[in-house]
């Protein structure tokens, strides 16, 4: 396998008037865990839908599995799309051979046990003959995932895995995604679960009204942001006011705000430049304190900082009303 | 090409290997079939009601000659005599047809249990009280009083029929008839001569037809098959394109409304998925075609006129099933990819349907109406591919006036050319459109798919 699982180079994609994604450049390496972050409309599903080649760019490069396009390496993906469903009246066993064969799996004893062992990996050892209309909708998510993965692909693109998924799924999700990782494939998926992001993920991309805005490993990204809040828990939780102000007087202090109204822990934060260590030391001899910490930058808060109020859905949407009938990626 | 086949067999399994096709395409018209062909056996159409008793009024001007003629003619033997004489003349006319002719009057004569009715008559004079014979017919006495004056003996002439509420349309014509062609005794005597010569003189004579085929053999029917054949033709031509496609375009439609498009194109492109499915759709049409098709061979195989069926235009039959079915299956792919559900698929497709009907059955018409597979609409309309298949399936039919060879062969390039031009654009929109979910696009804005690339 290629370094590079998936490469994009000057990939640009315009829907009538709308740029859906302007010359991204992306290089996703074998074998990691990749977060594809954006708000809704960012033209997060329109690149993944030219890297399976569903849909072309107007112009730039897209390699896939060390070839020019994914047609030619389609077997070896397994793709999750945002909008997807299952045969309803076809069995479970009957679809997922049928997916697993058109994904040039050779039918057989073998495939009848590999269909076998990820229904019993997923607890739905069962329904293996039961129609698909039959399952409920956190079994048929189960399944729609199963199709996905039924061929053993070397890249495994999830376009919003974890979207309407239950807690206990998400969990299976997250555990799966794991195990694939450790068995050497790359994956790559887009989410707006930013938590499911931060914990899974080796890097993660962001792109905002189709042009990146973030790339790289998340510890990167983690300490380029640099951290600019700290965590205080006063030693003597009664003295809340009096706390509250010594600390606002600190210097490099902006603000101080107390995490819910009936918590005792403080967020201060600080005024661009400052130095947060020279903050905490201050902090540890002037002030009677339990607890002080330097918060690490969530992708969460990396995301808000990226993206503009207005770049949301909403906005989005309302721009590309007027060309509803034409394709627009999500 | 393998993912193309697969998806074939997906759909051609998951279209026909249903309960609901197998009962609807296979197992009803056979059971149809069967419950006619043995409600026929058992006699259950030909059921006679019992035969009438009665008697009626008639009003005869002569001194009762005409009275006898009508009570001759009522007469159970002389209605046996009809009928026979009316079995020998349709036989004539049967034995025209040949084998088929003998098996459909064997057919009907096996049903047929006639029971002759009972009616006297009862001669009234002119002067008589016409009043109370019409109490007599409105409280049921009577089957009927019937009025003949001098004037109805004239050339000419007519008579007046007073029935019964409870009569019966048969007995009443029964009666009229034994009156009317009594009448036309009564006035031919008059002149002299003899009724019953008259009769038999004036019986046109019958006609044998037999058709001279290039193999050589004489056969009969001929002319049937002509009247027959494209019919037929056009009528199994459109069950299985309109069947199929329409299996087509509840397929596309469904496949987008339960999300299962984007995961399909994850493995194959566009155009594998709607090659596959218009060929698994394709070879469900195909089977009805054979099934019903095969019936119809079956039938002429029977009727010992298979062999007046030259075997080039069952080829012509085939090729014409794959120019319409993929004319028309295109078009329903392309709908069914842009819209998210079967009624907006409908709204769709009515006006995109409607023309392609009216323009079909334009076709159909001008062969048919004029009885002439050469006329100048007719032969317009096969060089307009969506009217192709069908007009020139029913030219191709009139096997005693055969379409030239050259216009066979520009027909079907046009028809070819056609095909791939829907099939190309088809597959065009059908790209855009099961990607797109929302509001479906107007006729117009389907068009305007085509320009995206």
């Amino acid at each position: 396998m290629s370094e590079q699982a998936v490469v994009l180079e000057g990939v640009t994609k315009t829907f009538g008037d709308k740029r859906a994604v302007d010359a991204l450049d992306l290089a996703i390496p074998a074998g990691s865990v990749c977060g594809y972050l954006g708000p809704n409309g960012a033209g997060k599903t329109t690149t993944i839908r030219m890297i399976m080649s569903i849909i072309y760019p107007d112009s730039g490069r897209i390699e896939v599995l060390g070839r020019a396009s994914a047609i030619e390496s389609k077997d070896r993906i397994g793709y999750l799309p945002e909008e997807r469903g299952v045969y309803r009246k076809m069995k479970v066993g009957d679809f997922l051979a049928y997916i697993a064969r058109l994904k040039g799996a050779a039918a057989g004893a073998a495939l009848t046990k590999r269909i076998d062992g990820w229904l019993e990996r997923v607890q739905l050892a069962d329904v293996r003959k039961k129609k698909c209309e039959q399952l409920s909708k956190g079994m048929q998510q189960k399944v729609q995932f199963l199709a996905t993965v039924i061929h053993d692909p070397d890249l495994v693109i999830l376009d919003e895995p974890f979207s309407g998924l239950d807690p206990v799924n998400a969990r299976l999700l997250r555990t799966l995604i794991d195990e694939m990782r450790d068995a050497g494939k790359t994956i790559i998926f887009s989410t707006h679960v930013l938590g499911s992001a931060e914990q899974l993920c080796d890097r993660v991309f962001m792109i905002n009204r189709g042009k990146k805005v973030l790339d790289g490993p998340i510890d990167a990204i983690r300490a380029k942001f640099d951290p600019k809040t700290i965590v205080v828990e006063p030693a003597d939780t009664a003295a809340n006011g009096a706390f509250s102000g010594s600390l606002g007087a600190l210097p490099g202090v902006k603000s101080v705000m107390r995490l819910g109204d009936r918590s005792a822990v403080y967020e201060a934060h600080l005024e661009d430049g400052t130095d947060p260590q020279g903050v905490i030391g201050a902090i540890a001899t002037g002030l009677p304190v339990r607890r002080v910490e330097l918060r690490k930058a969530t992708l969460e808060d990396i995301f808000v900082s990226l993206v503009d109020p207005g770049d949301s859905e909403d906005s989005i949407r309302a721009a590309l009303k007027a060309e509803s009938a034409e394709p627009v990626g999500a | 090409m393998n993912k193309i086949l697969l998806t074939a067999v997906r759909e051609f399994k998951a279209t026909a290997l249903t309960p609901a096709f197998i009962f609807g395409a296979v197992i009803l018209p056979v059971v149809i079939w069967g419950v006619l062909g043995a409600a026929g056996a058992a006699g259950l159409f030909s059921q006679e009601p019992e035969p009438t008793k009665g008697s009626i009024a008639l009003v005869d001007p002569t001194d009762g000659r005409l009275a006898e003629f009508v009570a001759a003619r009522l007469n159970p033997e002389a209605q046996k005599a009809k009928l026979e004489a009316l079995k020998a003349e349709a036989r004539q006319r049967l034995a025209a047809l040949g084998e088929m002719g003998e098996t459909a009057m064997n057919m009907a004569e096996s049903s047929l249990s006639f029971k002759p009715a009972q009616i006297t008559v009862e001669r009234l004079t002119p002067d008589a009280d016409l009043d109370a014979a019409r109490e007599r017919v409105r409280s049921g006495e009577l089957l009927a009083l019937i009025e003949v004056t001098e004037e109805t003996l004239e050339p000419g002439g007519s008579l007046t029929n007073l029935v019964s509420e409870s009569a019966k349309a048969r007995d009443i014509d029964l009666i009229e008839d034994a009156v009317r062609d009594s009448v036309v005794d009564v006035r031919l005597e008059s002149a002299g001569m003899s009724a019953p010569l008259v009769r038999t003189l004036i019986r046109r004579p019958g006609v044998t037809q037999t058709t001279l085929t290039v193999a050589g053999r004489e056969t009969a029917g001929g002319e049937l098959i002509q009247r027959f054949l494209p019919v037929a033709f056009l009528v199994f031509l459109a069950i299985a394109i309109f069947t199929g496609g329409g299996y087509l375009l509840m397929s596309t439609v469904e496949e987008k409304a339960s999300r299962i498009m984007e995961v399909l194109l994850s493995s194959v492109s566009p155009m594998q998925l709607m090659t596959g499915k218009i060929i698994g759709q394709g070879a469900v049409g195909l089977l009805l075609l054979v099934i019903y098709g095969g019936l119809g061979v079956f039938a002429a195989i029977q009727f010992e006129v298979w062999n007046l069926i030259p075997p080039a235009i069952l080829v012509w039959l085939f090729v014409y099933f794959l120019m319409g079915y993929f004319i028309f299956a295109s078009i329903n792919a392309a709908i069914g990819s842009a819209v998210n559900e079967a009624r907006e698929a409908q709204a769709l497709q009515g006006p995109i349907l409607g023309l392609m009907i009216l323009i079909m059955y334009l076709g159909i018409f001008s062969v048919m109406f004029s009885d002439n597979p050469h006329s100048t609409v007719a032969r317009a309309l096969s060089y307009f591919p969506p009217a192709t298949p069908f007009v020139m399936s029913l030219r191709v039919a009139y096997i005693n006036d055969p379409v030239p060879t050259w216009e066979l062969a520009a027909t079907t390039i046009v028809g070819i050319a056609g095909m791939i031009a829907s099939v190309w654009a088809a597959a065009k929109i059908f790209r855009v459109g099961v990607l797109m979910y929302g509001q479906p696009p107007s006729v117009l804005g389907l068009l305007k798919w085509l320009r995206y690339s």
